[in-house]
């Protein structure tokens, strides 16, 4: 058995907080908790030394500038990138903007198309389509299969269709946060570069799950949020090519991320400050660090390990359920994080309110994924989603529901 | 707090004012965006055309929205149009009953919305 789990429950003081009636928290997918360490280092931030970053002369100052580039410098570390490709955003649908305004600006001319998949969280669809009217570009969808979950490519004929249809941009979900696929995203960005398209990866659902190295996966950009990572809410992550991110317009403006400022024009300075204007989220990217340092001390090999022990748990059981309806590949190896799923004769938002009255906390409604619900020709789902702290009793907890539910509604 | 209560469920199973009507003389639609859920309300007024000869509802929802439509439609058949008009958010709760958890309240007030648009054609 994992040493994860219930074992690590005492790190995170949201399960002390909560102790005395039922708390089972399964909806890591949409933010994680947090551990008290990440809590205590923004803490100690703000208690101790919560100077302003970068422009300080004096010894606090230079602690704060100091804890940020650290930060920076961690986080780069983590996805096996470099420091000065790691830009600090709010959060990956921040990061992804910057990304479409930014980069889509520099690179997309009229006619050119972006690619992207039917199977997209908003943040990775809708900044598109805002460009492309802007630009008059045409956007095209990978399709997913409904029984599977997996994307519908072809690798031998990948070059040629990104080739025809003028496709610059490939952007992608690494792991769906309906479906739980994990995107052959290495194969993908093979492929992508080989047709002399760039490839952005969103990173949100899978950056909490498994090791990623950014070499590794041979993309163009990665973004991902810090909530979701045990880290506090406000922080985002964009990774970039150093090279590409250099080639960038800034994406916001003002103070932090001038060179020189005159009364008409200015010049600004180097990737990534160029693209943090304004005071940036300092206590953020400090929890965000101790996060990662966190869940690095665990290792995401025995993270991934454990989640994928407790998925195959969750599957098994699931499907025993009449009437239930389980979404995204069955191949444990092929999904992480999430299992989505409908109850026959229950509305999804009747599942997870019924759940919620015995303490069990999920997720229902359109994840932000209409087109794919539509696809599945539904326009909600419930959805479970793991992280390391949960725990078979957890998955019991909600089945155990469930049942009660199923002879409730007398189905 | 039990939002399933025996009553919600029993009338969400079997409503007995769900059905859409092909010729009504006043509609109402409205989207639950919560959820992407629609309902519309369909009216019939009698000969004089100042009370409500029939009332049901259409769309696809959840229990609590089916329940909340279900007592609503239940409740003002054979009222005036004026009475339709004052029908208040305070008496589609009263009527609801035990209301369910601040996320859900939108779900029984849906039937309210959809009254409301309806009466603003009149």
């Amino acid at each position: 058995m994992s040493s994860l789990g219930s074992y690590i429950r005492k790190d995170f003081p949201i399960f002390a907080r909560n102790r005395g009636a039922a708390f089972v928290y399964l909806d890591s997918g949409a933010t994680s908790l947090k551990p008290k360490r990440v809590l205590d280092a923004m803490s100690e931030y703000y208690e101790s030394y919560s100077a302003n970053v970068s422009r300080g002369v004096y010894e606090m100052a230079e602690k704060a500038t100091n804890a940020y580039e650290d930060a920076r410098e961690i986080t780069a570390r983590f996805i096996g990138g470099e420091s000065k490709e790691i830009v600090f955003v709010r959060n990956a649908t921040e990061a992804m903007n910057l990304l479409a305004s930014s980069f889509g600006g520099l690179i997309l001319r009229e006619g050119d198309g972006v690619l992207l998949s039917e199977m997209e969280h908003h943040a990775n669809l809708i900044p598109w389509q805002q460009l492309a009217k802007q630009k008059k570009c045409v956007l095209h969808f990978l399709p997913f299969d409904v029984h599977t979950g997996e994307l519908e490519w072809d690798k031998e004929t990948f070059s040629s269709f990104l080739k025809e249809r003028k496709i610059k941009i490939v952007s992608l979900i690494h792991s769906s946060n309906v479906l739980g696929t994990i995107n052959p995203i290495k194969a993908i960005a093979q492929a992508a570069y080989g047709a002399g398209a760039y490839m952005i990866v969103d990173g949100a659902q899978s950056i909490t799950h498994m090791p990623i190295d950014v070499k590794d996966i041979g993309a163009d950009f990665l973004v991902f949020s810090g909530h979701k990572l045990l880290g506090p809410t406000g922080i985002g992550v964009l990774w970039g090519k150093y090279e590409l991110l250099d080639r960038m317009q800034p994406y916001q403006s003002g103070g932090e991320m001038i060179q020189d400022v005159n009364l008409k024009t200015s010049t600004f300075v180097d990737p990534p400050h160029r693209f943090e204007a304004g005071t940036p989220h300092i206590a953020g990217a400090i929890g965000l660090a101790e996060a990662i340092r966190y869940m690095q001390e665990i290792g995401m090999s025995e993270i991934r390990a454990h989640e994928k022990e407790l998925l195959a748990y969750a599957w098994e059981k699931f499907s025993g359920i009449k009437g239930i309806t389980l979404f995204g590949p069955s191949d444990i190896e092929k999904r992480s994080g999430v299992i989505s799923f409908m109850v026959d004769g229950v509305h999804p938002h009747d599942v997870g309110s019924f759940v919620a009255q015995d303490g069990i906390m999920i997720r229902v409604g359109d994840h932000c994924a209409k087109p794919l619900h539509k696809k599945l020709g539904i326009t909600a789902s419930s959805r479970v989603s793991v992280s390391i702290y949960n725990d078979r009793d957890d998955i019991d907890a909600v089945l155990l529901s469930l049942e009660k539910m199923v002879s409730v509604f007398k189905l | 707090m039990n939002m399933y209560r025996e009553d919600i469920i029993e009338r969400s199973r079997f409503p007995r004012f769900k059905r859409e009507m092909k010729a009504s003389d006043l509609q109402g639609e409205v989207l639950n965006e919560l959820c992407g859920d629609e309902l519309s309300l369909y009216f019939l007024f009698d000969e004089k055309k100042e009370h409500v000869a029939e009332l049901t509802f259409g769309g696809q929802g959840c229990a609590l929205m089916t329940a909340a439509a279900d007592m609503l439609c239940d409740h003002l058949a054979r009222t005036s149009k004026e009475e339709l008009r004052m029908f208040s958010a305070d008496d589609m709760m009263k009527l609801y009953g035990e209301l369910p958890s601040p996320s859900r309240l939108k779900c029984v007030l849906l039937p309210f919305e959809a009254l409301k648009r309806a009466v603003s054609g009149l």
